[in-house]
């Protein structure tokens, strides 16, 4: 069925740290929403509803928050939607959102996502025994160790690939303002002695813990051409899922993860993507990710995503910049992080990155994933209005 | 639920219950400022969906507390000629996140075995009806 053209026309992201202690939940949100409505040239009124994401309640405490925010948003008297995928909801709720545009159903969303992690405790809320559910003992880290290890053992990687992606990342966030982590001492040596927390991934292989939102104003087309400043256009978006706990789950390439790359490929018309896709941005929490999502993404063969990182073409200035902003390495309130992924390549299409610019980014894929390696969450944006 | 668009669905159903519109507005949480014998936002989302412009044979609402059913009948407007919750409603069975569903379930329910041509579903989320969808649907 057709859809209806629709773009990005602005983005916000508050700056993102350990413990943002001057605002409330709802003061984060409005910091991302009210730069995205600037970035948008628009004000609350001109928008028709609001699409909030993020992970689960237990995080901060707060039952339904999206309820309690409702003002904060700016929802009152609208439609106010909240979308809740664990850790790939940001990129989720920006798919959502882009959908209602698509549908002819509304003219210009904002979407939101944000996590407050000084609030609240991720790894006690990973952890706890809940009914019906496999508990995630000592946290996301303890979960995909073995994972890695399997990657490791299949790809026959060597042990360095994790420090190369950590360095990569952790020296691109020196050029993001919006970054977590500044580490301006940051080096092999460091990210190498670092402590082992999780066999094999150390502590400078992991991400922070950050409080956070970004925000997105999306448009239909008639908004967008009436845009002064570029516009990033929906190419391509898909939502894949499978049970994590699925006995046959290939957990180091999940086949929902490649057959949601397979649709956004399909939409976008991309058939040869590490020629034809200008940069990524891939949920990458523990750097060995990079490498196994390389592969899912099709980015690289079989086995073969740890050479595309020791080659240096997923460094900014390679063949195929990942995580140009710092990443989730970088920057992680969870609920957000898959929205500033998709938010960073519509930055980038537009020419709007600044000191982490990739050159000539036309076409951006944006990638979320979570609940275990459980749902999948993409987009592609591109300079162009899609053809199609 | 099952949803299908178009040609499928009559290929699959003999009476599909088309979805002729699909509403829902949120108000503050901030009960201070919310007058709590109306509901603005049932009022909106009904208004938008056309509720109250045309004959409506029944109306499924989602009211887990009696009273509610008398403050939004009033906001969206159901007249007498309207049957209201022939299901029993959240009064008789109200498994609380499948509750609006289970609404809209029963209004297409009477569209699918004919005994209505137009009807509509409600579903409440928040404290004090903050959050209201209103879904209408039709027969052929």
């Amino acid at each position: 069925m057709a859809k209806q053209p629709c773009a990005v026309i602005g983005v916000g992201q508050t700056k993102y740290a350990a413990k943002r202690e001057d605002v409330s939940m709802a003061g984060l949100l409005r910091e991302a929403a009210k730069r995205a409505l600037e970035d948008a040239q628009m004000t609350w009124a001109d928008i028709d509803a609001v699409v909030v994401g993020k992970a689960p309640d237990l995080f901060e405490g707060v039952m339904m928050p999206e309820l309690f925010l409702a003002d904060a948003l700016g929802a009152h008297g609208k439609p106010l939607l909240r979308v809740h995928t664990a850790g790939s909801v940001g990129g989720s709720t920006a798919n959502v959102a882009a959908s209602l545009v698509q549908a002819g159903v509304h003219e210009r969303v904002l979407t939101v996502a944000f996590e407050k992690q000084s609030e609240s405790n991720a790894m006690w809320a990973l952890s706890i025994p809940t009914p019906f559910a496999m508990p995630v003992h000592a946290g996301a880290g303890g979960y995909f160790a073995p994972h890695v290890r399997a990657y490791i053992r299949r790809a026959n990687a060597p042990d360095h690939i994790g420090i190369l992606v950590a360095l990569k990342d952790r020296t691109n966030a020196l050029k993001n303002p919006y970054a977590h982590l500044h580490q301006e001492d940051v080096s092999y040596e460091k990210i190498r002695d670092s402590m082992m927390l999780w066999d094999p991934i150390r502590y400078e292989e992991t991400c922070p813990s950050s409080d956070g939102a970004c925000a997105m104003v999306l448009g239909s087309e008639s908004v967008a051409e009436r845009s002064e400043k570029p516009v990033a256009w929906v190419h391509a978006t898909a939502m894949r899922t499978e049970p994590t706990m699925l006995a046959r789950q290939d957990k180091v390439s999940p086949q929902a993860g490649r057959d949601c790359v397979a649709e956004v490929y399909r939409q976008a018309g991309v058939t040869d993507p590490y020629r034809q896709i200008d940069m990524a941005e891939i949920y990458v929490p523990f750097s060995w990710f990079e490498p196994m999502w390389l592969e899912n993404l099709g980015f690289a063969a079989e086995g073969e995503g740890w050479k595309l990182v020791e080659s240096g073409a997923t460094d900014l200035g390679g063949d195929l910049p990942v995580n140009p902003s710092g990443g989730v390495m970088s920057s992680n309130p969870i609920g957000a992080s898959g929205m500033i992924r998709f938010a960073e390549t519509a930055l980038q299409v537009r020419g709007l990155a600044g000191e982490h610019q990739v050159d000539g980014a036309r076409l951006a894929l944006g990638h979320a994933y979570g609940g275990g390696s459980q749902f999948f969450a993409m987009w592609i944006v591109g300079s162009e209005k899609p053809t199609a | 639920m099952v949803l299908a668009a178009g040609d499928l669905a009559r290929d699959v159903c003999s009476r599909p219950a088309w979805i002729r519109a699909f509403e829902h507005r949120v108000d503050t949480q901030n009960i201070g400022m919310l007058d709590l014998t109306i509901s603005n936002s049932a009022a909106k989302a009904a208004a938008a969906a056309g509720v109250t412009d045309d004959r409506l044979d029944v109306a499924e609402l989602h009211a887990p507390f009696s009273h509610q059913e008398l403050i939004l009948r009033e906001a969206m407007g159901i007249g007498d000629g309207t049957e209201v919750t022939p299901s029993g409603g959240a009064l008789v069975a109200n498994p609380m996140f499948s509750g609006g569903l289970s609404r809209i379930g029963e209004a297409a329910r009477r569209i699918h075995d004919g005994t209505a041509d137009r009807t509509m579903g409600h579903a409440t989320s928040g404290p004090c009806l903050q959050q209201n969808l209103v879904c209408v649907l039709e027969g052929e």
